[in-house]
């Protein structure tokens, strides 16, 4: 079998001048082309977690961290971050704070020029990012003057282009009204399925993550409380309330009828599943138990 | 007769000075006590609305009356005693560094008398399940905890509207549950009206009592939640897409007026096994399950 593309050790983390620890002893393998989903409340640790991996912990933010973090065999600790930047891409919650630039392309050059890529590189790394992200007419316009999706389209292409394996997706929509956040997750679907890279994201929308992912995990108070399928995760109700996670409407609609005592082995987690759940149940002539 | 509405919106239109017409025509009555939300796409023009109930922003055309006053004609500080403005997000709006200096920072600058204000203080804390953390620094508080600072230092002020800017954006569902419900008891118990924008299509199902959809600076459906949920033509126009419980109810030819996982159910038992479900009769299936923290 081959190796995970990242691999977390036994991972903890402390920010400098804190007591606590934000990560404790988590420990998980992402493999190639993998969506990995992270949930868990507010303060869980999963925006340290992201930063751990593509090294901006420890290198920008210190603190004392234990364990280790390999991504594509790299260690973060000991790799330097414009080396990181060309395996794991990072996009954050608020598009605009990461703009510096006027212009569209510009904005997305510039991590291009910072790692020194030949002009004739720009240009054809430009277009195709652009193509990926369906950006192509907004090639001119002023990153602030795009919508909301349009926004995060931009950070995506920026991260892009530097080719990274990996690309994190740290609440990529929660700044964003609904068609932004289908475009954006649409965008993440097809760069996973079409393009091979790998996804963490972290999303406290889970009906919009369930639609996506191949995998989750649960942090609490730093420490990895659970990790499985779609389904492992969706069928544990109770880990879910005891988290703050929101349930899927699909699901508390199956754990609901199985409470009531329908037949129902396998919880919906997608929308698709749970309507056609409810049309097998209602068409059924069984009645329940 | 009725009394007058608590807002009245008429013939608003507005431009921002750049000339962008962010609002073209609007009339809108809000009442005393009502739970409204206001939902649409980014730049609909939302923001710019309730800006107009508190005075940030003025007609351009048109008149915006908060309790009979035009807003034309009142300062920043009378509307905001009537009108408390709760930003988008929480950080934007915190800057003292105790809990109790963050929320009395609108009572000083309002000149209430100092016995009135830890007087209040303690109260819009209590009201936010903030006791005991006067003296912490809301830096270190968790961001759920921020945001509850951030609207109790608003209800300190005792407005009676409050306006909650995306409450939602970025918060884990736990905390939302716990801000709704905290504002849905205020709203309860002392009528007071509050209005949510939000993309949130939850939160809309599980709180709201009435939603206007904007597109383009219009008001295109004025209804309940479940009307709204149920009108594909309006849901398409402003790119919304309800509930998965609504989806769900209108695929099985359930009809209309199912807004949450709670009534699907029960509405599905029905069907299904009337025996069972006559046998529970008045007693509701509620509370045979508890999924939501809020059940």
């Amino acid at each position: 079998m081959t190796s995970p593309l990242i691999r977390v050790d036994n991972l903890s983390f402390r920010y400098e001048g804190s007591e606590r620890w934000a990560l404790s002893n988590v420990r998980f393998d992402v493999n190639e082309g993998e969506v990995l989903g992270i949930f868990g409340r507010s303060e869980a640790g999963k925006t340290t977690l992201c930063m751990c991996m593509n090294g901006l912990i420890p290198h920008d933010l210190e603190g004392d961290l234990q364990g280790s973090v390999e991504v594509a065999g790299q260690n973060t600790k000991r790799t330097e971050p414009q080396d990181l930047a060309t395996i794991v891409g990072i996009i954050f919650q608020e598009p605009e704070s990461q703009f510096i630039m006027t212009a569209v392309e510009d904005e997305i050059a510039f991590g291009m020029e910072n790692i020194g890529l030949p002009p004739n590189e720009i240009e054809e790394r430009l277009r195709l990012v652009l193509k990926l992200t369906k950006l192509e007419q907004y090639r001119r316009k002023p990153p602030r003057r795009l919508s909301g999706g349009q926004k995060q389209r931009v950070a995506i292409a920026s991260a892009l282009a530097l080719r990274p394996k990996i690309l994190i997706m740290d609440e990529p929509t929660s700044e964003l009204d609904p068609i932004g956040k289908n475009e954006v997750l649409a965008i993440a679907k097809e760069l996973n399925r079409e393009h091979n890279i790998t996804i963490i994201l972290v999303e406290h929308e889970t009906e919009l993550a369930a639609d996506i992912i191949d995998r989750g995990i649960v942090l609490s108070e730093g420490r990895v409380k659970f990790q499985g399928t779609p389904s492992e995760l969706f069928g544990n109700v109770e880990l879910l309330n005891r988290e703050g996670i929101f349930l899927p409407e699909v699901t508390e609609v199956g754990y609901g009828l199985s409470k009531h005592g329908f037949p129902i082995t396998q919880l919906p987690f997608t929308f698709q599943q749970g309507s056609a759940l409810l049309q097998s149940l209602l068409t059924k002539d069984r009645n329940p138990v | 007769m009725m009394e007058q509405p608590q807002i009245i919106v008429r013939g608003l239109h507005f431009r921002f000075p750049d000339g962008t017409e962010a609002l073209r025509g609007m009339d809108l009555d809000i009442r005393k006590g009502e739970f409204l939300a206001i939902i649409g796409q980014n730049g609909c023009g939302k923001t710019t609305l309730v800006k107009q109930f508190n005075g940030l922003l003025r007609p351009t055309e048109g008149s915006v009356l908060v309790e009979g006053v035009d807003t034309k004609k009142a300062t920043i500080a009378q509307l905001s005693r009537t009108v408390g403005y709760v930003f988008q997000n929480p950080d934007h709006q915190i800057f003292s560094t105790t809990v109790f200096d963050e929320i009395a920072f609108g009572l000083r600058n309002l000149n209430f008398p100092q016995t009135d204000i830890s007087d209040r203080v303690k109260r819009a804390m209590a009201s936010m399940r903030l006791e005991g953390k006067e003296k912490d620094n809301p830096l270190f508080l968790s961001k759920g905890e921020r945001q509850r600072v951030a609207v109790a230092s608003i209800l300190a002020m005792s407005p009676r509207v409050l306006v909650l800017d995306e409450p939602t954006t970025g918060q884990d569902w736990s905390s939302i549950v716990t801000l709704m419900n905290l504002v849905q008891k205020l709203n309860q118990e002392s009528e007071q009206t509050v209005i949510v924008i939000t993309h949130n299509m939850h939160v809309v199902a599980r709180w709201a009592r009435r939603v206007v959809v904007m597109t383009e600076g219009r008001i295109i459906l004025d209804a309940s939640p479940a009307e709204t949920f149920t009108n594909t033509q309006v849901l398409t126009r402003a790119f919304i897409s309800a509930p998965q419980a609504t989806r769900l109810a209108s695929e099985l030819g359930f009809g209309t007026g199912i807004l949450t996982v709670h009534q699907l159910v029960d509405r599905i038992l029905q069907t299904r096994s009337p025996k069972a479900a006559q046998s529970r009769k008045g007693q509701s299936c509620r509370r045979q399950w508890s999924v939501h923290l809020d059940a």
